[in-house]
């Protein structure tokens, strides 16, 4: 169970509405290295995974991805403020507008849909804590690409944060696999899967 | 009444200190799952918990709720559905 916090973890407060830049950071909302499928990654791997402390990790992970998917949705949530008719068509974010209007929907920066196969679920400890740092790693390359196309501090702040905890998580995940393997065969880590054997 | 979160810098200023001493307790949760025996990090987690829990009464009976957990003994009304919500401008 989870409960709410009426606050977000790092302020988010844009004062400019940018409809380009919006249409670009809503892929790590739903996009296929994004904060969802991050966040519904480690909390699917959680309940076979037979660690207890690898399992806080997943857990605790994944509820602080929660956080970030809010701050990704607050920064295009105000990014796409006070948008007129002219500006929507302007932007290119027309295409968006037409099927949401200017709610938040999971969707890659190019128009695709959020998929659930991002989630990989795969049941092995090991295969998944390397998907798992993988996968931080690329949502730490979406963030760069990011910041090469924003200059306004009031939005590279907020994902330069987001950044830094891709960076965190990495480490926590390497630590977690390590765990792991110190609990396999040491002579040979794929002897059997801790998940399934 | 005005159920907009008040904009003055005090207001923000408490609520950025929340999210710091937050931040400190992520971390130490997160190294924690990590390190199970690591006393000095125990420590820690307790000493930064206590702390929010402090500041985030101050914070509830000066400006409305962050959790339901922890509320304004003297709450007339539910301001936790009546003040405005993390994402609108100006409440960071």
């Amino acid at each position: 169970m989870w409960n709410y916090e009426k606050r977000l973890q790092f302020p988010v407060n844009i004062t400019q509405t940018n409809p380009e830049i919006a249409q670009v950071i809503i892929t790590q909302y739903g996009g296929p290295d994004g904060e969802l499928s991050a966040s519904m990654r480690y909390l699917a791997q959680r309940y076979t995974m037979p660690f207890n402390t690898v399992t806080g990790v997943l857990t605790d992970i994944g509820t602080e991805e929660l956080a970030h998917f809010e701050m990704i949705c607050t920064i295009v949530y105000q990014l796409t403020r006070d948008l007129t008719p002219a500006q929507l068509k302007e932007s290119g974010f027309d295409k968006y507008y037409v099927d949401h209007t200017l709610a938040l929907w999971p969707q890659a920066a190019g128009g695709i849909p959020f998929n659930a196969c991002e989630f990989q679920s795969k049941g092995d400890a090991v295969t998944d804590l390397f998907e798992n740092m993988a996968a931080e790693q690329k949502a730490r390359t979406t963030y760069d690409n990011i910041l090469r196309l924003v200059k306004d501090a009031e939005i590279a702040e907020p994902i330069r944060f987001l950044r830094q905890r891709e960076i965190v998580h990495f480490q926590r995940f390497g630590e977690a696999l390590r765990i792991v393997q110190e609990n396999l065969d040491s002579k040979n880590f794929y002897a059997f899967n801790p998940e399934f054997d | 009444m005005d159920f907009k979160p008040c904009n003055c810098r005090e207001r923000k200023r408490l609520l950025n200190e929340i999210s710091s001493v937050d931040f400190a307790l992520k971390e130490l949760n997160l190294y924690l799952d990590t390190h199970p025996y690591d006393q000095q990090a125990i420590n820690s987690f307790k000493k930064y918990n206590n702390m929010k829990k402090r500041l985030t009464k101050e914070y509830t009976a000066a400006y409305g709720p962050l959790v339901l957990s922890i509320l304004d003994d003297n709450m007339q009304e539910w301001k936790w559905a009546l003040q405005d919500w993390p994402w609108e401008r100006g409440y960071n």
